[in-house]
């Protein structure tokens, strides 16, 4: 790099390699001034070299531009000086990087955003709208929020796709996803949404404003660093009612949230819709038989060979029976035969046999 | 995903034909490539066997004119309808923008409907993607039979989420356009909502 001395005015160049992190001092050959060359002004090479005048300015500046942009980036820049005295903690390599006032809201329905928004702000968090899959990416990589809430169906690039590519990276694994989408149909889906793709929690975007907190608490309390970390934040902001908000909600609630959305979604079909779903998959394997080949059936049933002649597809069947019937809903009998004997007995029965 | 080639101006869009065995599928590509003129279409490509299962898919490409000088091309498919057929039709709804339910309407198929919206909704789940939030057509199909539940049962039956819904006789082509023209508004509304 290039720098100037101050008094003669003199360029001198100096290699890159040589500039230590801490600075370099070179004594300029021409007036013998002592100069403090540092690396990272790479744009300002000037300013780093003044040795008496420039850090006067160079240091004015900076405290003056911290309390100049409060709204926006004063949160940012707060943590950042919280976290340099923790550094001795343990946990602190793996997440020092997340920032744990920080939550991004990635979602098409400007309701859903607002909502959020006003939870949170409201909470102390520092709360980051984005419309689309690939801002969200861009601006989780760039912010590193402590947790994403996101939609399954954003445009560009889906949630599950965003949650997947998250947790690939090293550096944004141990953010915390949460899906706001719309209602489970407890019916049809067989899988709660935060099973899939590591979700760390769903919630039904129209059971948004009663369940936000309480599904924040619980994946943060689910885990052991974030709870660790979060008393470095009560230091940091300077507006000071942030703080205590979020600290006594993740203490106080972490038991009751957890267990109310899971059986919701996934325990209450299993139970009561299992063995009818069970036998009606059996029936529609068995129907699909006979509907394409209804008279091989029949001739089959007359000589008493149904299952030899079928075995293919009832075990196609019973292989995708399998797959798609929970065990515990298996194990509360054979559905399958069970099917399969009602089956064959109507036939027989139309056949007079 | 739809897919939009800027190079050649073409956005290419995948309408997958979805339901129970037998329920017309297959019926509704043949009647559509029938009824289309040749310049607008590709080579329908079935892989059928003579008892009319289908084993894999079929395949039509279909060119609907032009949005801001992009080529709009749908690429319609069908599944194989045997239940156990899954991971052929798990692994065609892979990308696609539009879903079109042909449910058939006789009584005795009416658990093969619901089942097979079921595993639909299972598939698609599996790709990342809702059925309660794409665009998703439905068509009850064999309308001309004798032995048919009638179409306000079925609607109540497999239309929980209220999307547009045709009678339809594919054999014959009554509502077979219908349904077709209604998928590929919303897959082109959805297009416009992202891009």
């Amino acid at each position: 790099m290039v720098v100037g001395c101050p008094k003669c005015k003199v360029k001198l160049k100096i290699a890159d390699e040589k500039i230590k992190p801490e600075g370099l001092k070179i004594k300029c050959p021409k007036c013998s001034t002592v100069l403090m060359v540092r690396k990272p002004a790479a744009p300002a090479p000037k300013p780093a070299a003044a040795p008496a005048p420039r850090p006067a300015p160079a240091a004015a500046p900076r405290p003056a531009a911290a309390p100049a942009q409060p709204s926006t980036i004063a949160p940012q820049a707060a943590p950042a000086t919280t976290r340099a005295p923790e550094a001795p903690q343990p946990i602190e390599a793996q997440a020092k990087e997340l920032n744990l006032k920080k939550v991004l809201v990635a979602h098409e329905n400007a309701m859903v955003v607002e909502e959020v928004m006003s939870q949170l702000t409201e909470e102390g968090y520092l709360v980051l709208p984005v419309p689309n899959g690939v801002d969200t990416l861009v601006q989780t990589m760039k912010e590193l929020p402590f947790m994403v809430l996101l939609d399954a169906a954003l445009p560009k690039i889906d949630g599950f796709e965003i949650i997947k590519r998250l947790k690939e990276k090293e550096e944004t694994k141990d953010i915390k996803t949460v899906i706001i989408s719309s209602k489970i149909d407890e019916a049809r889906q067989r899988k709660n949404p935060a099973s899939m793709y590591g979700v760390n929690a769903y919630i039904d975007d129209e059971d948004l404003p009663g369940t936000l907190m309480n599904v924040m608490a619980a994946v943060i309390s689910g885990q052991a660093p974030p709870e660790e970390e979060a008393p470095p934040e009560p230091p940091k902001p300077v507006a000071a009612p942030e703080p205590p908000k979020p600290a006594p909600k993740l203490a106080a609630v972490p038991e009751p949230p957890k267990p109310a959305p899971k059986p919701k979604a996934a325990a209450g079909p299993v139970a009561t819709q299992g063995p009818e779903k069970a036998r009606r998959l059996a029936r529609t394997v068995l129907s699909d038989i006979d509907l394409y080949d209804p008279e091989k059936v029949l001739e089959s049933i007359r000589n008493n060979k149904f299952e030899a002649v079928f075995a293919e597809e009832l075990r196609e069947g019973l292989k995708h029976y399998q797959m798609r019937i929970p065990k515990e809903v298996r194990a509360q009998g054979n559905f399958f035969q069970e099917s399969l004997d009602a089956f064959l007995a109507k036939k027989k029965e139309q056949l007079g046999i | 995903m739809s897919f939009i080639n800027y190079s050649s101006k073409e956005i290419n869009c995948k309408i997958v034909y979805y339901g129970p065995g037998l329920c017309g599928k297959t019926a509704n590509l043949q009647f559509i490539y029938k009824k289309t003129a040749p310049d607008k279409k590709g080579k329908l490509i079935s892989l059928a066997t003579e008892t009319e299962r289908t084993l894999f898919f079929d395949f039509l490409p279909l060119a609907l004119g032009d949005i801001k000088g992009f080529k709009v091309r749908f690429h319609l498919y069908t599944v194989p309808g045997q239940v156990f057929y899954a991971a052929s039709r798990k692994l065609i709804l892979k990308g696609c923008d539009g879903i079109i339910f042909v449910a058939d309407s006789q009584v005795e198929r009416a658990e093969a409907n619901i089942e097979s919206l079921d595993d639909l909704a299972f598939n698609l789940e599996e790709h990342g993607f809702d059925l309660n939030t794409m665009p998703f057509t439905l068509q009850y199909n064999k309308r001309d039979l004798p032995n048919v539940v009638p179409s306000d049962e079925m609607d109540q039956m497999l239309n929980n989420r209220g999307v547009p819904w045709f009678d339809c006789v594919a054999v014959d082509g009554t509502g077979v356009f219908e349904t077709l023209k209604d998928s590929a508004r919303q897959v082109i509304l959805e297009l416009k909502k992202n891009y």
